[in-house]
């Protein structure tokens, strides 16, 4: 910081007293030209395991004339005709270069050079990253929604083995942001799929968050779900999107409530949560809907009403649906709902009547309900519901305070909760199913869900 | 004979050295001045800037001219201590605050009265051109004027813009139409009149219209990838319409009257997303207001004063987008303002005077929001002030008091709010033979919940309390002439100490955001304030100048958050301005330099929050002819010299280098 105040304040300096510095025009005598020739056949071959890191010989030919070349300059770098980082240079002559533990922007390139400068042209190779032999991965990522209007989502990874966390990762192996206010990520099959509200995109990635696609949505894009090779998608505007994961195309759309949220899928159906939370100011109001879409046929069925202002679902193996619906943020509190898999019917679960935000693991929903209150700043319950024997009961048993909750979501064997005072990086809580802290990690700017990139290649 | 000159030189050169080295730049004019090349000497009352008890920073019709300013955003940035939060381009929101504080501690006044907004506290000052402008002035803490409203008193900082009385010579009208145009589609028609009416009276009529399609470029780096991209949704169309009426009747006081109104309609571009440039936010805004004032010296210890004011305020913002029911979100809001002021100053012997004044304000807000409150706020304050002046020694004191009430149609209705704020300031000339002075001010001042804090849907909560704001500053000051080759040399340099608590500040919980009387903010900074003009030979001049401001602005509230003792969002440590002003029969030269240093666009001081430093410069040449009583005045600038790629407010990119030209003829 002072350092770089001091470089500011020389610059200003400079900068001001450039009206009393005389002009001297006398150029240096010209030598020769910067060099043109460029360097052939390059090769590279990764030698560590390490994910992202490069190790080993970057060698290449000779230009048939090295008149005028007297060194090469070897640059990583995100494409193939940019300098981004400059790795070191060698005498002419010499045809090798050797990388140790170095990150792997993409790209390795080499220009030939003398003391006038570096040549235009460059020989450049794509480089294939060695990512250990098993290729097995085992990655926790956190979606970082960021601030609206500040380009902050993230993507934290997480490596459980190590330890290592890189809370900007999407960044790191794509070389670009995910952009403004990310809203939900899933893992499906071998590529990952996370939709930025902001930006209407779905960035599809593999599981090591390389993009493979950015898809722009018609809609504001908000959660989505997997079912039979299709990501069915929630869009603002009042559609779900069925996304073919093999064209990575949307394939077609059809129109549910108002404002959309999340979606569960039951009984060979989608469960559409409308929140109408766009008109909570008109007198239209909040939507109080849960529609049905027929996965067959992609028709929205029906309707069925709940409490106001419903953004929350969840399903499990028997059919059954959860529902949180956030009220009016009034007279009407945070209510959890079961839509019964048989019947249809609707009813407020009496053995845990209250709920901001849930996640489902094994038969259990885990829950916890933080109200705002008149009196002053909420008070936060940790409720798990089991679906099976309906039992009720706090679920972190080891005393773990958690003041301000933002988001619960589970993955691989663990319930994550992660914590947000809407103003620094937040924290994620991982907890085994007895409810004890396994480990808290930090994470970004209001982190919306974590999810496991697993693939074990045995 | 030439030693002389080498002094003169090596003296000039310290002068600047000392302005470039300690990053600064420019208070802007202390003394009369004296124009060069004109017919006529410009010598208006002023305030001086060096005697008084609290920070006085003034920027005048010749200085203004001399820097070719025109937007009141601009001669503000000139001031130190000062952050305006600019968005970017001619439509895009302006707010001003003073030492860290925020845009709602500072009051903006037009022509003596306070211009407020019930429902944001905070003015937006892109809408006030410098045409008809003759004098800007910023002061800080404790005010040495202590006949002023009490709106005034009631405010941490007070930008105070002072139009132009109407002088006549020979002649019993004046007139002057001017024509800017620039880049971006900015074309700028005024037109100004002022006429005698008789010996006693005299009016004016001022009018301007502006337009600007705003599509400026700028340059998106979003990782590797470095983009050149076209703001979109971002014109403007404004027209302003001003006419005053001036009464002098001699011993019988003197009365003004204006009536002013603004309407325009703008584009809100929003902040730059990576890959999204879908913008369709639409803003309207309507104003209008009459405000009149009475002045009497009834005698040599006696003067009254009255005010009142009628300020109706509209706006109109539009969102078309099929994520709402309607297809659109459609918000109107309706204020109404009734203000009155009444005062007296009374100077029972030479040195000694007390002043008492009364502000009664009642204003309300209605919208087209479901279940809207619709609150009204009945607003009283009263001030009394005491000076004892003398040639060494201005010692002012004063006490506000502030009651305010408000009553809603719908909902809980807030407590009443009531606070008694003292305040002294303290200027002293130690040496009867030196100009040198040292000053002290303390001042305590509260900030009242605005409408939106406590009734907007959802996020307002009834049971804030005002934020309160304790200011300290201790400065010195000189100013000096050293005889033929250095006209006049000033310097003032300030240190402060600033403590906010119970600031009013959203806070999230469970989704929805909440007004909450949160915050804690230790503020400790400092102000240096250089100016210097050099008579050159053949009617030349140099006038430098330079202001640096040091910003320490950290959050206390928590000592567990993550972004305890982080600073504050938007201010820079480290900000300076430097202004070269050349005069000269043939063209005058001007160069602007403005430095801010890193800062944070969110609370937390990291890498990933933070927004680069910047340098910009700009350049403005000014020639005016006069023949047979017709003025002439030509004038040009290129703003952002460097074409340096920059944003104020995080993703709210700032134009590169553009041009606007001005002519303007007068009679």
């Amino acid at each position: 910081m002072k350092k770089k105040n001091f470089i500011w304040v020389s610059a200003l300096c400079a900068c001001l007293s450039m009206g009393f510095v005389s002009c001297d025009d006398e150029d240096d005598p010209v030598p020769a030209d910067v060099p043109s020739a460029v360097v052939t056949g390059l090769s590279f071959t990764d030698e560590n395991e390490k994910v992202n890191t490069l190790s080993g010989t970057l060698s290449w030919t000779a230009p048939a004339s090295v008149e005028n070349v007297t060194k090469y300059v070897i640059y990583a770098s995100s494409s193939a005709t940019v300098k981004t980082e400059k790795l070191g240079e060698v005498n002419v002559g010499t045809n090798s270069f050797t990388l140790t533990d170095v990150t792997n922007l993409g790209y390795l390139l080499v220009f030939a050079a003398n003391e006038l400068g570096e040549a235009e042209a460059c020989a450049s190779i794509e480089v294939v990253d060695n990512e250990g032999t098993d290729g097995s991965i085992f990655q926790l990522y956190f979606l970082n929604s960021g601030n609206m209007g500040n380009n902050n989502a993230t993507l934290t990874m997480y490596d459980p083995e190590t330890g290592e966390s890189d809370p900007d990762y999407f960044m790191t192996q794509n070389g670009r942001g995910l952009g403004d206010t990310a809203q939900d990520i899933i893992v499906y099959g071998e590529k990952m799929y996370i939709a930025v509200y902001g930006e209407s995109t779905i960035e599809v990635t593999d599981l090591r968050a390389k993009s493979i696609k950015q898809i722009r949505t018609e809609g504001q894009p908000r959660y989505m779900v997997a079912d039979g090779g299709k990501v069915y998608v929630t869009y603002y505007n009042g559609y779900v999107a069925r996304l073919d994961t093999a064209s990575l195309e949307v394939e077609a759309t059809v129109p549910v409530g108002r404002n959309p949220e999340q979606l569960a899928v039951a009984n060979n159906k989608i469960y559409v949560a409308n929140s109408g939370g766009m008109d909570y100011s008109t007198p239209v109001g909040y939507d109080k809907t849960v529609s049905v879409v027929d996965i067959s046929t992609f028709a929205a069925t029906e309707k069925i009403e709940v409490v106001l202002n419903p953004t929350k679902i969840q399903a499990d193996e028997r059919g059954n649906v959860y529902v949180i619906s956030m009220g009016n943020y009034g007279d009407v509190p945070n209510t959890l709902q079961r839509i019964d898999g048989q019947t249809g019917e609707v009813s407020v679960l009496e053995a845990c009547p209250n709920a901001t935000d849930m996640t489902y693991l094994d038969g259990v929903l885990y829950t916890y309900y933080s109200q705002w209150t008149a009196s002053g700043l909420p008070s936060t319950t940790f409720t798990s519901y089991n679906t099976t024997t309906g039992a009720t009961e706090n679920w972190i048993k080891d005393g773990t305070a958690i003041a301000q909750p933002y988001s619960v979501s589970a993955t691989g064997a663990c319930v994550y909760v992660a914590e947000s005072d809407y103003t620094n990086n937040g924290d994620v809580y991982a907890f085994d199913t007895d409810g004890s802290l396994i480990v808290s990690i930090e994470a970004g700017l209001n982190p919306m869900k974590v999810v496991l990139a697993q693939k074990d290649d045995f | 004979m030439r030693d002389l000159l080498g002094m003169r030189w090596l003296c000039a050169l310290c002068v600047w050295l000392l302005t470039s080295g300690i990053v600064s730049a420019q208070r802007i004019d202390t003394t009369a001045y004296h124009e060069l090349s004109g017919v006529e000497v410009v010598e208006k009352a002023r305030p001086s800037v060096s005697r008084v008890g609290a920070p006085l920073q003034v920027m005048s019709r010749a200085s203004i001219e001399r820097l070719g300013v025109q937007e009141l955003s601009e001669a503000v940035k000139r001031f130190s201590g000062v952050t305006v939060q600019d968005y970017g381009g001619i439509g895009g929101l302006k707010t001003v605050s003073v030492r860290s504080l925020g845009a709602k501690h500072t009051a903006v006044s037009y022509d003596g009265v306070t211009v407020t907004d019930a429902q944001s506290g905070q003015v937006d000052i892109s809408r006030f051109s410098l045409d008809n402008v003759e004098m800007v002035s910023l002061s800080i803490g404790q005010s040495d004027d202590i006949f002023q409203t009490a709106r005034v008193y009631a405010s941490a900082g007070a930008l105070n813009i002072q139009t132009g009385k109407p002088s006549f010579g020979e002649k019993s009208f004046n007139a002057y139409v001017k024509m800017k145009g620039g880049s971006f589609g900015l074309f700028n028609p005024v037109l100004h009149y002022d006429q005698r009416l008789g010996k006693r009276w005299s009016a004016s009529l001022h009018g301007d219209f502006t337009r600007a399609d705003g599509r400026y470029p700028y340059t998106l780096v979003n990782g590797d990838l470095v983009t050149r991209e076209k703001r979109k949704n971002s014109d403007i169309q404004s027209y302003h319409l001003e006419g005053n009426l001036f009464g002098d009747f001699g011993k019988g006081g003197e009365f003004t009257f204006k009536a002013y109104y603004f309407d325009s309609e703008r584009g809100l571009p929003g902040s730059v997303r990576l890959y999204n440039t879908n913008t369709s936010e639409r803003l309207w805004d309507n104003n209008f207001f009459v405000q009149s004032g009475y002045t009497n010296r009834l005698n040599e210890r006696f003067t009254v004063r009255a005010l009142v004011k009628y300020n109706y305020a509209f706006t109109r913002y539009l969102d078309v987008s099929d994520k709402y029911a309607a297809g659109q979100q459609l918000d109107l809001n309706t204020q109404h303002e009734y203000y009155g002021s009444v005062g007296a100053l009374y100077t029972p012997m030479e040195r000694f005077s007390v002043a008492l004044t009364t502000d009664l304000t009642r204003s309300r807000l209605s919208n087209n929001y479901v279940s809207g409150p619709n609150p009204k706020r009945f607003d009283s304050r009263s001030v009394l002030a005491a000076q004892y002046k003398d040639s060494r020694l201005t010692a002012t004191a004063s006490l506000l008091g502030t009651y305010i009430t408000d009553k809603v149609e719908q909902g809980d209705t807030p407590a009443d709010k009531k606070r008694l704020s003292p305040a002294v300031s303290l200027s002293w000339r130690p040496f009867a033979e030196s100009t040198f002075r040292v000053r002290a001010s303390y001042k305590d001042i509260i900030r009242v919940p605005t409408f939106t804090d406590l009734y907007y849907l959802r996020m307002g909560n009834t049971n804030l309390t005002p934020e309160k704001a304790t200011q300290f500053d201790l400065g010195l000051t000189w100013s000096a002439s050293c005889g033929e080759w250095l006209r006049h040399l000033d310097i003032t340099v300030d240190g402060y100490y600033n403590w906010v608590k119970d600031k009013i500040v959203a806070m999230p919980t469970m989704y929805i955001w909440r007004m909450m009387n949160m915050g804690e903010v230790d503020i400790k900074g400092a102000d240096v304030n250089l100016s210097a003009e050099f008579p050159l030979p053949y009617r030349m001049g140099l006038v430098l100048s330079g202001t640096y401001s040091y910003q320490y602005a950290v959050d206390i509230t928590d000592p567990d958050a993550k972004n305890y003792k982080d600073q504050i969002p938007y201010t820079p440590r480290h900000s300076g301005t430097a202004t070269v002003a050349w005069e000269n029969p043939w063209v005058n030269v001007s160069y602007i330099l403005t430095a801010v240093g890193d800062r944070y666009a969110l609370p937390q001081n990291i890498d990933a929050n933070r927004i680069d430093s910047y340098v910009e410069q700009s350049l403005s040449l000014n020639r005016e002819f006069r023949f047979r009583g017709f003025g002439l005045r030509l004038q040009g600038e290129i703003l952002n010299l460097a074409d340096v790629n920059y944003d104020v407010i995080q993703y709210y990119p700032m134009p590169g280098r553009s041009w606007r030209l001005s002519i303007c003829l007068s009679y």
